[in-house]
């Protein structure tokens, strides 16, 4: 019974917390602009095509009024259209969103492979090596612009290298592969494909290993210290003292124990991650929401903005239910009401 | 309130020693140092005109004249970096300050007073929380205009929720604080509780957090300023100069990766000085600091007192842990030895080092810190303290278990008790030859032993996660855990503090019972003499790392020959003598890091002699069995009764 | 959402007499922590009155109930939660005179520390710089302050050595001599609140099962719980014979409480009244009273 009541807690908070985003940027996109109208449709449109974007989204009504048409548009799939492209922007977003969720989803793979084994070493090695390298290797990876560590990347592995490419998701004279997931590696694998998949990796690593190491700090930093304040209780020297051996200790029982945090933070950082890819994305040509974000924004494209941000919430409104999923999983302590 | 002498001083102290903060408080001072010139003086202090365009000097490599060239309109890059400076320094203050006042205000009621307020902030930090914070800035911004005031209005839109959870999680941990309690008992109003206790223990926290947001602003405003909608040009602004020289990647890579280096420095900078001041407030740290520096004695020589146990015999036994704060002399020659179908008790104080006898026996203090500077633990003719980490493994859950005071934390929360107590089974089987014994036969072994241990309903217990059982049932789990490998020698430490009387007694009597059945030597660890009166055949008295008394139950209680001893049966109430007068020992136990000179009792001891203070005594044996180590049982100090 | 109730403190009739020491003992769960706070509304009682020196506390405002903390105050059992690490000594024994509004001067701060064994230097440091035992004293001094009637001690050495703990409780007895101090002494000690109590109050699971004077308690205690809880304390005799009540099952959860008699799951002399039905205290003797219907 717990799980599905939490569950379903959390889903009746969940389209609250999503209205309240779906709110202020309305309310942003209407209060604070000189002319809440022509915001909407944009400044070329023609005064008939005016009429009838007034008339179909309540453009001209008190704000209470015009959010609520809003939101039953919103629920029919009609979320308006840019004044900028002239296309609808819920197909638009959906578009762009397997690009990001293909770049953070490949980021994430690395931040795991390279950055728990790192923060586990460091804990038991604590104050050698590993540990000091992966100090700094942290530092520099939260104190850096993201532009620093894409363009210093580029510079080095595409300029100087040549190993990779600059940006995009493919080289444009290959064809991508059928639509099954729209994530290029995965839909290039499903159908054999390994010409498109090498070329896809080729071109998503620079991107995806500049988002692993600007949020690669916190997860070793974080496996480090549950590492090291695990192995310190009681049932470490209770494991120790039957007798088993070493590697055992730290896999089964202290890393089990580490991993509860752990997993929950590499949760939320994923949903952050895919809001906080833009400049990645626009320093690599990768055509993702990230980007799409930054285009709409600089054009006042408001239709858009407001869609986008609306998505962007529930991304990270998901992953943060995905990681509370984690935490009671995990710990068996946890016993959901 | 916060105190702004001594704790400050101390504080900056501690960052200066640690070398990283040491940078980080360089780099942030030169940092605001700069931006201070510059926001005074004026762009006329730079050796190169910011602003101004040079188109003749366009493009310069770099050189002694301009380190970073020029840009494409024949400006000094470095005075542009430095002429920067103060934008953003100005933009992250703007946007802290109001964030951590209103954040922690709101925070800190919200948390303290929980109920619908708690759930009312809850609800609107949450939607401003999920806001991915750059998309909302970007919004913000974009909808304001391109300027340095939006960016700071869009960041402090964003920035105030981090400060209201942060601040309402530490309320929360502050307010379970007994101090809190007992300022209501004493009859203080909720608003000067929150004025006297929470707010001044939220404000190391939040400062710490916020000097690492300084940084992360940092970031968020460079960020903004490189999309395009910070500060507009001809103002420099490092993020803006980015995207600015962008094109030049790849021929003058200095363009853009100079002032995106200098960000990348400048929040470098804060992260350390955050690291270190987080640091420089953890509370064990700061004891260390505020200890006042012992002086270092040299560690003495402990006289060694061979006697060999038939199980165990420990001679001369010294150890110390190397901490920042001086060196603990955890245990400074200790001398016993334990026969077979015997339980020796050790009963003393905390500090005594009892629990590290216990856990050097097994191997399992951590060196480092730990060291061992001298003596011998010989434990059936294995000199335990030269086994390599492997023959210890061998030694250990076969021929000595452990088992610990508190059953809560001994016991790992997320595996089921069933499967901790397989494993140590799985170790004897191992053991036994059975390489890879089958899941039946654990199985069977493991309720077999859980029976013994009078656990009922085996079956079910063994799928229990620890949480779900009580005191005294983990406790018999530990048990069986250290039984399953039918060991030699068991070490109970304080096993029984953690529970209540019932069921200390019932435990106690478990072990009494499991001794018998299966001749083991028991070592049992307790500060508590009544327990001991009830399960030892043998005691040891230790005081401050040494063994001062060794006899017979019965020798120790009815006729203690050691001041401490003596004092210390003098000090404990008991229902079989109630109301008798107990008169307590003088004085507090010893600093670990620098004991007394000479016998370690000496400064509480009644009888006390000008020998005390210099010379260790020894342990020479008074009566049968029964030693002591105390001067006045020598030729001059003659015998007292 | 299904509240959960927990049943801490379940219709206690209890007489606190001036200048006694009542000692409050059971083990954990039993709601004497709970009990100790209820008395001094720290916790406020869902019903049943709670008259201190003939006047009725659930009855009064918060006002007036700040004024009367003047006259009960509290030593908690953690020497380290219970002072504030940011705050130095001489502002943490100054609260209880602020909060009831008396003057507040380094002379009358100096004076309660001299009386609990430290000294006036110790008025400017913060409380890191103390041992557990002399923080103890330091929350002893605040609570005697403002010359209360009556003190709750919660387990007040529990978290001391043994060889502080006798020094606090001899301090605490001479306390109350020359203060003229009532106590509730609450411990799970038996030992130590057979040294420092007049009277005795056991409790189990939220009730009280047996009052009445050390003595008596000790060497005829009449319920089947406090026999067992007597017969279980290990004495610090090697040669003292007992002879020991074994106890059945396992501490039950204050949650979900047996029917009846709420020891009836395990005790030895279980009848088929006990299952249904609660016992009263009734007294047996001049100031013996028990809950149980093995009397009558």
């Amino acid at each position: 019974m717990s799980l599905t009541r939490f569950l379903l807690r959390r889903l009746l908070l969940t389209p609250f917390v999503i209205l309240g985003v779906a709110f202020i940027s309305f309310v942003i996109g209407r209060l604070v602009v000189a002319d809440p109208v022509r915001a909407w449709i944009g400044e070329k449109a023609s005064e008939e095509t005016a009429k009838i974007m007034i008339e179909r989204y309540h453009l001209k009504d008190p704000i209470p009024i015009s959010f609520y048409y809003y939101l039953i548009n919103l629920f029919t799939g009609d979320w308006g259209v840019s004044p900028v492209s002239g296309q609808p922007v819920l197909p638009t977003i959906i578009s762009r969103i397997p690009a990001t969720i293909e770049l953070s989803l490949f980021a994430m793979l690395l931040i795991i492979i390279i950055g728990i084994p790192l923060g586990i070493l460091s804990a038991v090695h604590k104050e050698k090596l590993p540990d000091h390298s992966s100090r700094i290797l942290a530092l520099i990876g939260m104190s850096s612009p993201p532009f620093l560590i894409a363009l210093f990347l580029q510079l080095t592995f595409y300029y100087q290298f040549r190993i990779f490419p600059s940006g995009s998701r493919l080289d444009p004279s290959i064809t991508p592969p059928p639509t099954l997931t729209g994530l290029f590696l995965v839909d290039s694998l499903l159908v054999g494909d390994l010409m498109t998949f090498t070329i896809s990796l080729k071109h998503i690593f620079l991107p995806a290993l500049t988002l692993a190491l600007l949020n690669i700090g916190t997860i070793v930093r974080l496996v480090r210290s549950t590492m090291l304040d695990v192995l310190d209780k009681d049932y470490i020297k209770t494991a120790r003292a039957k007798g088993l051996k070493e590697r055992v200790v730290i896999y089964k029982h202290a890393l089990r124990n580490a991993m509860i945090p752990t997993t929950t933070v590499l949760a939320m950082q994923l949903g952050a991650m895919l809001g906080g890819s833009i400049v990645v994305e626009t320093v690599f040509g990768w055509p993702g929401i990230g980007r799409f974000a930054v285009e709409s924004v600089l054009n006042l494209d408001y239709p858009s903005i407001i869609g986008i941000s609306i998505v962007f919430a529930l991304a990270v409104v998901i992953t943060n239910l995905v990681a509370d999923l984690f935490y009671t999983f995990l710990d068996p302590r946890i016993k959901v009401d | 309130m916060f105190n702004f002498n001594n704790e400050t001083i101390v504080t900056l102290k501690i960052l200066v020693k640690n070398k990283l903060s040491f940078i980080g408080l360089i780099i942030t001072s030169s940092f605001i140092l700069l931006s201070l010139i510059i926001t005074i003086f004026g762009y006329s202090i730079l050796p190169y005109n910011p602003i101004e365009s040079n188109l003749s000097e366009a493009l310069l490599p770099p050189s002694w004249n301009h380190p970073f060239g020029t840009d494409d309109l024949g400006r000094d890059v470095l005075s542009r970096i430095i002429a920067a400076a103060p934008l953003d320094l100005q933009i992250a203050l703007i946007v802290v300050i109001p964030s951590t006042v209103i954040g922690t205000i709101l925070g800190a009621l919200s948390g303290y007073f929980g109920g619908k307020l708690d759930e009312f902030v809850m609800r609107i930090t949450d939607i401003f929380l999920a806001f991915p914070g750059l998309i909302l800035a970007l919004a913000v911004a974009a909808t304001l205009g391109p300027s340095i005031t939006n960016t700071m209005i869009a960041l402090m839109i964003v920035w105030w929720p981090y400060y209201t959870r942060l601040a309402r999680g530490e309320a929360l941990s502050i307010k379970e604080n007994q101090y809190i309690e007992a300022s209501r008992a004493a009859g203080l109003k909720e608003i000067s509780i929150i004025t006297r206790h929470v707010l001044p223990n939220l404000i190391v926290p939040i400062v710490v957090y916020a000097t690492f947001d300084l940084g992360r602003i940092i970031l968020a405003a460079t960020v903004l300023s490189y999309i395009g909608l910070g500060a507009q040009p001809p103002t420099p602004e490092w993020g803006r100069m980015v995207s600015e020289t962008q094109g030049h990647l790849f021929n003058r890579w200095w363009l853009p990766l100079a002032p995106a280096a200098t960000i990348l420095l400048v929040v470098l900078g804060f992260n350390l000085l955050g690291d270190g001041l987080r640091d420089a407030y953890d509370p064990k740290l700061r004891q260390i600091y505020l200890a006042k520096k012992e002086v270092e004695e040299g560690i003495q020589k402990i006289p060694m007192k061979e006697i060999k146990g038939e199980v165990l015999t420990i001679s001369g036994l010294q150890l110390i842990f190397k901490t920042p704060g001086g060196i603990i002399k955890a245990l400074d020659g200790v001398n016993l030895w334990l026969n077979r179908n015997e339980v020796l008790g050790i009963v003393g104080e905390s500090g005594a080092g009892k629990s590290v006898l216990g856990l050097s026996v097994l191997g399992l203090v951590p060196r480092p810190p730990g060291k061992y500077l001298g003596g011998s633990i010989k434990f059936q003719d294995k000199e335990i303290l030269s086994l390599s980490e492997k023959e210890l493994t061998n030694i250990r859950g076969t021929k000595v278990s452990i088992i610990f005071q508190d059953p809560s934390t001994a016991l790992n929360p997320v595996l089921t008790v069933g499967d901790q107590v397989a494993e140590a089974v799985k170790v004897r089987l191992k053991r036994e030859g059975l390489k890879r014994p089958s899941k039946d036969i654990v199985k069977k072994e493991v309720i077999k032993i859980l029976n013994e241990v009078k656990l009922p309903t085996p079956e079910m217990i063994m799928k229990m996660y620890p949480h779900e059982l009580s005191g005294g049932m983990k406790q018999r789990i530990m048990l069986s855990i250290a039984l399953a490998t039918k060991p030699v020698l068991l070490i109970a430490d304080e096993p029984t503090t953690a529970l209540d009387v019932t069921t200390q007694a019932q435990i106690l009597q478990l072990i009494i019972d499991m001794m018998r059945e299966r001749g083991m030597s028991i070592l049992y660890i307790t500060h508590d003499f009544s327990i001991i009166a009830e399960i030892a055949d043998r005691v040891v008295v230790m005081y401050a790392g040494q063994v001062v008394e060794s006899g017979p139950v019965r020798s120790i209680f009815k006729k203690p020959l050691h001041p401490y001893t003596q004092g210390l049966l003098n000090s404990i109430p008991s229902l079989s003598k109630i109301k008798k007068e107990i008169t307590p020992l003088i004085g507090f136990p010893p600093s670990p890091i620098n004991p007394p000179s000479g016998c370690r009792f000496h400064p509480r001891c009644p009888y006390a002699m000008t020998k005390c203070s210099k010379i260790i005594p020894e342990l020479h044996e008074i009566e049968k069995e029964h030693w002591v180590a105390c001067h006045l049982y020598s030729k001059e100090g003659g015998f007292i009764e | 959402m299904r509240k959960l109730i927990v049943h801490a403190v379940d219709g206690v009739d209890l007489n606190i007499v001036e200048g006694e020491t009542l000692g409050l003992v059971g083990e954990s769960g039993c709601g004497k922590s709970t009990l100790g706070r209820t008395i001094l509304m720290l916790i406020p009682p869902t019903k049943g009155s709670i008259i201190f020196d003939g006047k009725e506390l659930t009855k009064m405002n918060k006002e007036e109930l700040r004024k009367m903390r003047k006259y009960m105050q509290i030593v908690f059992q953690d020497p380290f939660s219970s002072l504030d690490p940011r705050m130095r000594i001489k502002n943490q024994l100054a609260e209880p005179l602020i909060a009831c509004g008396e003057p507040v001067n380094d002379a009358k701060l100096a004076e309660v520390l001299e009386v609990v064994g430290l000294n006036r230097e110790h008025l400017d440091r913060f409380p890191h710089e103390f041992s557990g035992g002399q923080r103890q004293r330091i929350n002893i001094a605040r609570a005697i302050i403002t010359k209360p009637k009556l003190v709750v001690l919660d387990e007040p050495t529990s978290a001391l050595d043994v060889s502080i703990q006798a020094q606090v409780l001899n301090l605490l007895k001479k306390l109350q001599q020359d203060f003229k101090l009532t106590y509730l002494f609450i411990t799970h000690n038996i030992n130590v609140v057979s040294y420092m109590s007049d009277r005795v109050a056991v409790m189990y699971l939220g009730k009280i099962v047996e009052i009445s004077d050390i003595y008596e308690i000790i060497s005829n205690p009449l319920h089947p719980y406090t026999k067992i809880l007597i017969s279980s304390v290990p004495v610090p005799d090697p040669d003292f014979k007992r002879i020991r009540e074994g106890i059945k099952g396992e501490p039950p959860s204050p949650i979900n409480p047996p029917s009846g008699c709420r020891f009836h799951p395990r005790c030895p002399y279980a009848m088929d009244i006990c299952k249904n039905n609660e016992p009263q205290l009734i007294s047996i003797g001049k100031t013996h009273s028990v809950s149980c219907f093995l009397y009558k």
